[in-house]
């Protein structure tokens, strides 16, 4: 497996990398894999993407599916396809069309907009304005400042000024003074 | 049907596992039925696939690797075609009897190698070169057991469901498709 440098711009075809580093602007025409994948600028994969380890500090569009291990991205991430991952870091703006199946999901942002949410671990905290969801359904699960449909998970922690249709709970549940909520359920 | 939330309740299993397994690819994404609920949208599961997956997950997954683990449970076995190479790596299979489904049968696929694993195991009992030209076609699933039965002499039978046989008929052997399968995707 080749590395992959882009420093300005350029576009690569589909295949297996072990590191991609672009510094500058790329293109992916092809289905992706990649050991190491690194950005710092901008990046649009046309179709699905294998990232195993992932840091993206400018922003990134995926067109298609987005599946990897340890994704971290302080910029802009975009997925219109589904997102597997283990574990993923996101402290930028994130708006993810469809679902999100993650071990540990760990949001701050500013403004972001997902689906539904299936994990394990799942933390969002929303600095400035709210951030949407539909559903998530976590083991734990603490949203700040966060406005959805339904949270269902074993410990549920809510807080800020989010708002929710529905909550149901197995062992634990806070909620904050100044959230709004209309159906709490315990399982 | 079963819902998810009950589901993880009579599993004692939590969404975190849930959907690890669903990412690792141990359940299948198709096994996941949306369906409309007054609070929104619940998953349901076909409890006669769900209960049997999420038990021999928890009872092997301590014991192989996840890749292991994935080939043990892998539904597309039964679609996939096998190699000669890795054929000869499953134990037991005599190769004589090998030889003669091979011979009618270019491309082998999980049916086969489970009927000739039978075929070999049950070789003191029931002799394949009766058996040499029945089609076995019908055969194609992993419900299916087979059973040797006794009475003036051996005979062997496959069943979908619960046998009911004549009292005079002597179960011998019985041997469960599902269980071969495993066998044999531990081997590969």
């Amino acid at each position: 497996m080749e590395d992959i440098k882009i420093v300005g711009s350029g576009s690569i075809n589909g295949g297996s990398y072990k590191n991609i580093r672009v510094a500058g602007s790329a293109k992916m025409t092809g289905s992706i894999q990649v050991e190491q994948l690194n950005v710092a600028g901008a990046c649009v994969f046309i179709e699905n993407a294998d990232v195993q380890s992932g840091h993206i500090s400018g922003s990134c569009r995926f067109q298609k599916n987005l599946k990897g291990n340890e994704l971290h991205c302080s910029g802009t991430i975009t997925v219109m396809g589904e997102t597997e991952a283990e574990t993923l870091h996101l402290s930028g703006k994130g708006q993810f069309s469809q679902d999100i199946n993650v071990d540990h999901l760990q949001v701050k942002t500013k403004d972001s907009t997902f689906q539904n949410i299936y994990g394990d671990i799942v933390f969002i905290e929303s600095k400035h304005g709210l951030t949407k969801v539909r559903d998530i359904e976590a083991t734990s699960i603490e949203v700040i400042n966060v406005v959805g449909n339904r949270l269902s998970g074993d410990e549920v922690i809510v807080k800020g000024n989010s708002e929710f249709t529905v909550i149901e709970y197995r062992k634990k549940l806070e909620i904050g003074k100044t959230v709004r909520v209309e159906q709490i359920i315990h399982l | 049907m079963i819902s998810k939330k009950d589901l993880l309740i009579e599993m004692n299993i939590s969404y975190g596992q849930l959907y690890r397994w669903k990412r690792e690819g141990l359940i299948p994404n198709e096994w996941f039925n949306k369906q409309a609920v007054s609070t929104g949208q619940e998953t349901y599961f076909k409890r006669e696939l769900i209960i049997p997956r999420i038990q021999k997950i928890l009872e092997l997954k301590d014991m192989y690797q996840l890749d292991q683990l994935r080939a043990f449970l892998n539904p597309d076995l039964e679609k996939r075609p096998f190699n000669m190479r890795e054929i000869v790596l499953i134990e037991d299979l005599d190769p004589f009897i090998l030889k003669m489904f091979a011979m009618r049968k270019p491309i082998l696929y999980l049916y086969d190698i489970i009927l000739i694993y039978i075929f070999s195991l049950c070789k003191e009992d029931i002799s394949f070169e009766d058996y040499k030209e029945t089609d076995f076609s019908a055969i194609n699933c992993l419900t299916y057991t087979c059973y040797i039965v006794e009475s003036d002499r051996k005979y062997i039978l496959f069943a979908k469901d619960e046998l009911i046989m004549d009292h005079h008929l002597k179960i011998i052997k019985q041997i469960r498709f599902e269980d071969v399968a495993n066998m044999i995707a531990k081997n590969l």
